[in-house]
């Protein structure tokens, strides 16, 4: 029974895959004989009817991110945001900061999550070092080319 | 009683891909397919492996929330190894081939909820988080895991829900091939994954537009941005998959992330 549910289903992705209206097959006495309805989606209301949007525009009632307006030694590192998105420090929210200021953190360590659209993304440590500054607030928005954090190299 | 464990012989005979399932890994238990993907991951693994369980014990939403994965489900995760570009509109655009998929083999009408569920008749069948791994500025890897509830009951599911859970096995009354829905749906993924790559997301997301379930409805909005909680109306995606929202007051703007989004009743 599931070998021939497995079968017909089969032939449903292959129809599918291949965009066929219909399919007939005959094998090992199995006889399938498929026609696709065709959708009956009813058009989308739209309220405007065609928007385009700024590739990094930012969520809605987002402020710029924090600007660290303070001179930063020359020889701290800068980690930026690879993406544009939601700057978050801990992995949930009850748990402690990925690192919090004054940590040591090894290279490849995850330092953050930036999240764009569910898209979660650990930004990592390129270099071994010591956590100096955090520039952003939990859940501000962070747009792509921003600092994050900047690091203190240890030898 | 139907039988869970996958065949994948049967998968690796139903694929048409080039990349993706070009590795499979099978397991009857995980932590979670993506923690296992990550390992593999960062083991160095090529993009296309497959990753699937038939029971995840501690499988992740966003933000580490909890997420049910009994057996009888389609929990796996997909590895892809993306050049540094604006990858933000793959949930999207995965979200709505696998709900295009999953209709097509299953005659259920399934749409997309914004940003990543599944959703049949307002109900949650399913969802996506995609977890990437950034040195510099160059993506590593991005994970993508992928649930959908099949073949069993949504009143086996316990918890608090955004969305009243349902599974295919509920809207069809019978068990779907979980094989041929997987190699489906990775057949749809690798094409749509290689034309965004190609030509980025607008064409992709403007031909399944009418997928999305959340544009023209009333949502709230709860932990976007400055926003904590605000109900609005969803007007349209923009191409690259945001959403635009006229709030109570009048003014609109783009989402690019929501905590939650919760459709309101019509």
């Amino acid at each position: 029974m599931n070998e021939k549910i497995e079968f017909i289903q089969a032939m449903i992705h292959m129809a599918e895959e291949h965009d066929l209206s219909e399919l007939s097959v005959d094998f090992k006495g199995i006889k399938v004989a498929l026609r696709k309805n065709q959708p009956t989606v009813a058009p989308m209301q739209m309220m405007i009817p065609s928007v385009s949007a700024p590739a990094n525009a930012a969520p809605v009632s987002a402020e710029p991110a924090a600007k660290a307006e303070e001179k930063i030694p020359s020889n701290l590192i800068p980690v930026k945001s690879p993406l544009s998105g939601v700057f978050y420090k801990t992995p949930k929210p009850t748990s402690p900061p990925f690192v919090n200021i004054g940590d040591k953190v090894e290279k490849d360590q995850v330092l953050c999550i930036v999240e764009a659209m569910k898209i979660m993304n650990e930004i990592t440590s390129e270099v071994k070092g010591r956590v100096a500054r955090v520039v952003l607030e939990n859940g501000k928005v962070a747009n792509e080319g921003d600092v994050l954090l900047y690091l203190e190299p240890i030898e | 009683m139907q039988d869970h464990r996958f065949d994948t012989n049967l998968l690796k005979s139903l694929l048409t891909t080039k990349r993706f399932g070009s590795r499979i890994f099978y397991f009857d238990v995980l932590d979670s397919t993506s923690n296992k993907a990550k390992k593999l991951a960062k083991e160095g693994i090529d993009e296309g492996a497959v990753i699937i369980a038939s029971t995840q014990v501690k499988a992740r939403g966003r933000m580490e929330r909890e997420w049910q994965s009994p057996e009888g489900g389609l929990w796996f995760s997909l590895v892809l190894r993306p050049p540094a570009m604006e990858l933000h509109p793959l949930t999207i655009i995965f979200g709505a081939a696998i709900s295009a998929v999953i209709e097509a083999i299953s005659s259920v009408k399934c749409q997309y909820h914004w940003v990543n569920d599944l959703y049949v008749n307002d109900r949650k069948l399913g969802g996506i988080l995609m977890e990437g791994r950034f040195r510099g500025m160059e993506p590593e890897y991005v994970i993508v895991g992928i649930g959908i509830n099949l073949n069993f009951h949504a009143k086996d599911l316990s918890g608090e829900f955004n969305a009243p859970p349902t599974t295919l096995l509920d809207e069809r009354g019978e068990f779907t091939a979980s094989t041929a829905l997987l190699a489906a749906i990775l057949n749809r993924l690798e094409k749509e994954y290689d034309r965004f790559l190609e030509e980025g997301p607008t064409e992709i997301i403007h031909k399944y537009k009418n997928r999305c379930v959340t544009v023209g409805r009333k949502v709230r909005i709860i932990n976007s941005g400055e926003i904590e909680e605000a109900d609005a109306e969803a007007l349209d995606l923009t191409e690259d998959g945001g959403l635009m929202v006229e709030l109570g007051t009048g003014s609109r703007g783009i989402l690019y992330s929501a905590e939650r989004l919760i459709l309101l009743d019509s």
